[in-house]
């Protein structure tokens, strides 16, 4: 009897735009799959409709994309950049069907996209665009203020300073306070992939201050939206990851959890049907404070307002960002000097820094993260603007 | 480009179980369809295994844990190609089996042992990790002046690929130079959709320099060995993003004896200055040869690469617990 087998139909869409003046290439790809994991620890993938003794759902290939309006509004939105950028569209529609060998087959849809490439600034320097999550991502595209924020970072980064090294009080905004959660805080909650890495020595390290919560819940509608994980587990509610500060809760697979006595928390993930499912993030929250930002920026004083980061990594107990877009604070103003370059280079115990925190939680619109060899366009981030007392920068 | 490629194969990573693959893709223009597979791949799993445990014998045991060997086959429509390949971390082992002692257990040496006159070489895995490392880290248009790398490597972005099932792609290779980064200004659609035979999902690339395809490196003038005892840097895994600032790595290495090899006893960590590192290259002691990044992020990451000779100054080294 195998301990799991999954199959997959769906389709992909895929858009390249090089602006201005190139055309989108468009291409697509239908695709069917199934997997089988077998107790001696093979396992075996194929390409082709899943065998008819498994009984296993038969149902048509989702719905497809609308190539045309995704041409058309990419072209738009590179237009609307007034930059030069080599951009990629990306969409993926697809059904996932999973089941082991005690339960019924479970089912999921997975709907995603994903707009990512550099984008040229006028002083000749680069910076990226990730924008992803749930659904088809045509809203961020078209004129708004997703678009228009874009703009004014590439505007206002090719006209930065370059950032210099050193550490001091900083305010960062929600696209920033998501990226150093997921880093610092989801992705060290993570049980290990390799089930027998036994990470349970970090339950109850303090990772941020007294008074910080955080969860991580698929059932929300942020860019992660399932209701069975990839190993079919239930998703019955938001996981407590961190409470007052502390790590009390590890996000598992059914494997690791089974190896760490626990239970599975639904967040057994994998990019696609043919990899492993592993323990991955969904849906990272960490709840809004009190706070408007400018009595953020009134509480720092002086200091740094760190606008927008990318490039999040993380290993171990350190993480880092690079700084796309930061402006100095003084007096409690913003003083339109922008800052650019240099990277935050902290260890995952940053948030213990946190002072402060803002009124309003935004979705961060980067979903995109990486983690062995395995990229999830729909992992997603919840966050609000927060005070530190201390955020160190490298050049 | 219109194509009808079926891909098995079997992977093993411990000699004893397999990852059986089986795929057919079937390209028309710029349509993929992925799917009517009817080959079974377990015909390659004992030769799979086979070639993980003839490896196994030749690496020490905390390298095996790195070992993957797969064995398969590649059908296209005009020929069908076998192929086997076995890696350790990204280091392609191929026939140089004959130099390292299949004795009880394979000899290693510790690095405060290594003579003090070895060369310190990157091995082609290694230079292909950094060479992609440092192009990555690039942070705009610069000048010939700051180009981080030496006149004579050449880089050249190209749809071909030494692993069999991505062999692919119809646009010609490209020499990366300050004013060229990335092929912007070809559609390589048949690169793309025959690159990722296990991730169809996600398009090669699929972050940031989404214009790349693989990289093939070479070095004008030919190559020579240098000295009698070179301590190779197999693989490099990055331990930071990439940068042309001061970078952290993790690397396995061993020393190579004109008659000899052994396998390094401890990883390294590596600190090496991103931006400058590859300036000063004079000349490859190795010619190119398929080599590997495993990616945390993209997953594996083929190209071909020399390897290159540095300055021992060029890198500062601590030993790694294991």
């Amino acid at each position: 009897m195998p301990i799991r087998r999954s199959h997959e139909i769906g389709h992909a869409l895929t858009i390249d735009l090089v602006a201005p003046g190139g055309q989108p290439a468009v291409r697509t790809t239908c695709f069917q799959a199934w997997r089988e994991e077998l107790p001696s620890g093979a396992v075996r993938t194929s390409t082709a409709l899943p065998p008819r003794s498994w009984s296993a759902p038969e149902v048509p290939p989702p719905a497809g994309g609308e190539a045309d309006r995704a041409c058309r509004l990419l072209v738009e939105f590179a237009a609307g950049l007034g930059a030069s950028a080599a951009l990629r569209y990306s969409r993926l529609v697809s059904r996932r069907h999973v089941t082991d060998a005690e339960e019924m087959w479970q089912s999921r849809e997975v709907n995603v996209f994903a707009l990512t490439g550099r984008i040229g600034l006028a002083n000749g320097r680069f910076i990226s665009l990730g924008w992803s999550g749930f659904g088809d991502g045509f809203d961020r595209m078209i004129e708004g203020p997703m678009r228009r924020r874009v703009a004014w970072i590439a505007r206002s980064a090719a006209a930065a300073a370059p950032m210099e090294a050193g550490a001091g009080p900083a305010v960062l905004d929600p696209q920033s306070t998501a990226l150093v959660v997921h880093e610092a805080v989801g992705h060290f909650s993570e049980a290990a992939v390799d089930a027998s890495v036994d990470l349970r020595h970090r339950l109850g390290c303090r990772l941020a201050a007294d008074g910080f919560d955080v969860f991580d819940d698929p059932s929300l509608p942020g860019a992660a939206r399932y209701q069975v994980d990839d190993e079919g587990t239930e998703a019955i509610g938001p996981t407590r990851v961190l409470a007052d500060g502390v790590i009390i809760q590890q996000l598992h697979s059914r494997r690791s959890a089974a190896a760490a006595a626990s239970l599975p928390t639904a967040n057994a993930r994998a990019a696609q049907i043919t990899l492993p499912p592993i323990p991955r993030l969904s849906n990272l929250v960490m709840p809004a404070g009190t706070s408007s930002q400018d009595s953020l920026l009134e509480m720092m004083g002086s200091g740094l307002m760190v606008h927008h980061l990318s490039h999040g990594f993380s290993r171990g107990i350190e993480m880092e960002a690079r700084i796309v877009l930061a402006e100095r604070v003084e007096g409690g103003r913003l003083t339109g000097r922008f800052v650019s370059g240099g990277r935050v280079t902290e260890r995952v115990d940053v948030l213990t820094r946190a002072r402060s925190r803002g009124d309003c939680s935004e979705l961060n619109p980067n979903a995109l993260c990486g983690k062995h060899g395995q990229i999830l366009y729909d992992v997603g981030t919840i966050a609000p603007a927060l005070l530190l007392s201390s955020l160190r920068i490298s050049a | 480009m219109n194509a009808d490629r079926t891909i098995v194969f079997a992977r093993s990573r411990d000699g004893r179980t397999t990852q059986q693959f089986a795929s057919r893709i079937r390209i028309a223009g710029h349509q993929a369809v992925i799917g009517d597979c009817d080959l079974d791949p377990a015909e390659f799993v004992d030769s799979a295994c086979r070639l993980w445990r003839r490896w196994q014998q030749l690496l020490p045991d905390d390298r095996c844990g790195q070992l993957v060997s797969e064995v398969g086959l590649v059908c296209d429509q005009d020929r069908t190609r076998p192929y086997a390949i076995a890696h350790a971390n990204g280091a392609i082992l191929d026939g140089d089996d004959r130099y390292f002692a299949a004795s009880a257990r394979p000899a290693t040496v510790s690095w405060a042992d290594l003579p003090a006159e070895a060369t310190l070489v990157l091995g082609p895995s290694a230079t292909l990790a950094l060479v992609d490392f440092v192009l990555d880290g690039i942070p705009g248009v610069l000048d010939r002046s700051d180009w981080p790398f030496a006149s004579n490597l050449v880089i050249e972005d190209t749809a071909l690929s030494p692993y069999p099932p991505q062999i692919g792609g119809n646009s010609a290779p490209i020499r990366i130079n300050p004013e060229h980064l990335a092929c912007d200004g070809c559609d390589d659609g048949a690169f793309m959709l025959l690159q990722r035979s296990e991730r169809w999902q996600r398009p090669v690339n699929a972050l940031y320099n989404v214009r790349r395809r693989n990289l093939a490196i070479s070095c004008d003038g030919g190559h020579r060995r240098s000295g009698d005892a070179m301590v190779v840097i197999d693989t490099l895994t990055a331990e930071t993003e990439p940068t042309l600032a001061r970078s952290r790595w993790l690397a396995t290495w061993h020393l190579d004896q004109p008659m000899s090899r052994r396998w390094g006893g401890e990883r390294l960590g590596l600190a090496i200055e991103t931006g400058c590192v590859l300036q000063s290259i004079t000349a490859a002691v190795g010619a190119p040869r398929p080599a590997c990044i495993c990616d945390p992020i993209e997953g594996e990451i083929y190209g071909t690469a020399p390897s290159l000779a540095l300055a021992r100054s060029a890198i500062t080294t601590s030993m790694v617990p294991p």
